[in-house]
């Protein structure tokens, strides 16, 4: 049976009142006492109807995309235990984020710890935009050309041995531009057929890691029956699932950016979805590369 | 739309060994076979324990607006209200496999969560010498529209029961519950603005908060 004076004590504990000391001596007693611990969440069922009367309001936009940000970051962050040696340019942002995390680490998850990593890695992004920048108009040049090659093997109906040339000219300069940024995470990507009815389809993914942007295109890929869209997916370890980065008309090629963050693609996958594309593969995979 | 892989097609399981090898479809979760849009809030909490990013989509996207008023109506300041807010949420994301459906609904979960945030916040810029510039409490049911009409009908209809509940405790009892949710004042500034000795405040705080809670039992 509890009193009037521990429903009070209750009360005041449920709406942040009561100071440290007896906060601390409530606790214990709620951890002992599954009577109180039941009337606690009586009280907060009570005091949460006052949450219900505040006017809801849609956040910005972006605030979700900070969020989803915030999550990622933290999955990156415990990784950089395992990420090499790649450079003064490279490890400074993550020497930044290591000395957080020590620092965070006396803290035991302190709630201020996500929020200051957060802002780090803001200040990061903001210093790599400006080397950024001057890379995209390198990594125009580049597409140009990507371009103007896959035209001509789409004219000649095949991929021949000339494009293929052509595309190790274009990796090798994506990885010159990454050595000369190393902040800069562009990979590029050949999905191979694995059609039986269509064993010469190919298609090229530039992806940059850093904008969480990329370029595909295609060759020799038939087109999609009225009902059906090819769709693009990139299996990050981030998650279990490919992640989508949309659907896309192959005889357009696509500039893609995936539904969520991720940290590292591994892999690509095209797969043929019906219309409008699914928010998980059901379909065949048509092409797939790394 | 369904997080589910189809099980008949040929080229599925390449894509399964590409992601989980070996994994096969028969290591699917029975519970992700339930399309998102229809999962119970405290599936989804279940579900985001364990790492699930689309019901943590799922979760920001029906939750999101009520919560950001919450912080709003707290904190007067929309970049704190933002701070907080995501810091709310990353809290549901770390630590939703705390929730215990045993005592409290998951909204109420929610909705301590970010209040507790929001008025930390409160108390710290107090602490920065900033002050509480806005404690004075409002009118305890402001009504407004959802922003997503499709969840309008459940929240209109439960804010309809909480201002039924609100309505049936005592304006002084609804007065000190108000003050002490919102403001962050100590009960010693709740009892001075409002003129009662200690005592009194604390009795009203406990009455209105039982009170509510015995109405509100099971409907949130």
């Amino acid at each position: 049976m509890i009193g009037e004076h521990t429903e009070e004590e209750a009360s005041l504990y449920v709406l942040g009142l009561l100071p440290p000391e007896e906060k601390r001596r409530f606790e214990a007693a709620m951890e002992a006492n599954a009577e109180l611990a039941e009337l606690v969440g009586h009280l907060e069922t009570g005091a949460a109807a006052l949450a219900w009367t505040a006017p809801p309001r849609v956040p910005p936009p972006a605030l979700r995309e900070r969020i989803k940000a915030s999550i990622a970051a933290g999955v990156t962050q415990q990784r950089t235990v395992v990420v090499p040696f790649r450079g003064i340019k490279t490890w400074i942002p993550w020497a930044i984020a290591a000395c957080i995390a020590i620092w965070a680490g006396g803290i035991a998850f302190n709630r201020y710890h996500l929020q200051l990593l957060t802002n780090a890695l803001l200040i990061r992004e903001h210093n790599q935009q400006v080397e950024i920048d001057g890379i995209s108009t390198i990594r125009n040049g580049l597409q140009d050309r990507l371009n103007a090659t896959l035209a001509r093997a789409i004219s000649e109906g095949k991929l021949n041995a000339e494009l293929q040339t052509q595309l190790d000219t274009v990796r090798g300069q994506v990885a010159d531009l990454q050595a000369r940024n190393a902040l800069s995470e562009v990979k590029l990507a050949t999905l191979a057929s694995i059609m039986k009815d269509n064993p010469q389809a190919v298609a090229v993914v530039a992806w940059d890691l850093t904008s969480q942007r990329g370029i595909l295109k295609t060759v020799n890929m038939p087109a999609a029956q009225p009902d059906k869209d090819y769709q693009l997916w990139i299996i990050a370890p981030d998650y279990k699932e490919p992640v989508s980065a949309g659907v896309f008309d192959p005889t357009k090629g696509a500039n893609f950016a995936p539904v969520r963050p991720i940290s590292k693609a591994d892999k690509f996958a095209i797969s043929l979805e019906k219309k409008g594309g699914s928010s998980a593969p059901q379909g065949p995979i048509v092409l797939v590369g790394e | 739309m369904g997080n589910v892989f189809a099980l008949s097609d040929g080229y599925t399981p390449l894509l399964y060994s590409l992601i989980h090898a070996p994994a096969t479809p028969s290591k699917l979760r029975m519970s992700e076979t339930v399309p998102i849009e229809d999962a119970s809030e405290a599936a989804l909490l279940h579900r985001v324990a364990k790492g699930d990013s689309l019901a943590f989509d799922e979760v920001y996207r029906r939750w999101s607006p009520m919560l950001y008023g919450l912080v709003c109506k707290i904190l007067d300041d929309p970049k704190e209200a933002e701070d907080a807010l995501q810091e709310g949420f990353l809290h549901i994301w770390n630590k939703a496999g705390s929730y215990d459906a045993q005592r409290s609904s998951p909204t109420t979960w929610a909705y301590m969560i970010f209040r507790n945030k929001a008025i930390d916040r409160l108390r710290a810029r107090e602490r920065r010498g900033r002050g509480m510039e806005r404690i004075a409490v409002e009118e305890p049911f402001q009504a407004a529209p959802m922003a997503d009409p499709e969840d309008g009908a459940e929240s209109n209809e439960r804010r309809q029961v909480v201002k039924q509940a609100l309505e049936s405790i005592p304006p002084d009892q609804r007065e000190a519950v108000s003050l002490a949710f919102f403001t962050g004042l100590t009960q010693t500034e709740i009892a001075e603005r409002l003129g009662a000795p200690l005592g009194t405040v604390k009795a009203r705080i406990r009455r209105g908060l039982m009170k509510l809670g015995e109405t509100l039992k099971g409907k949130l």
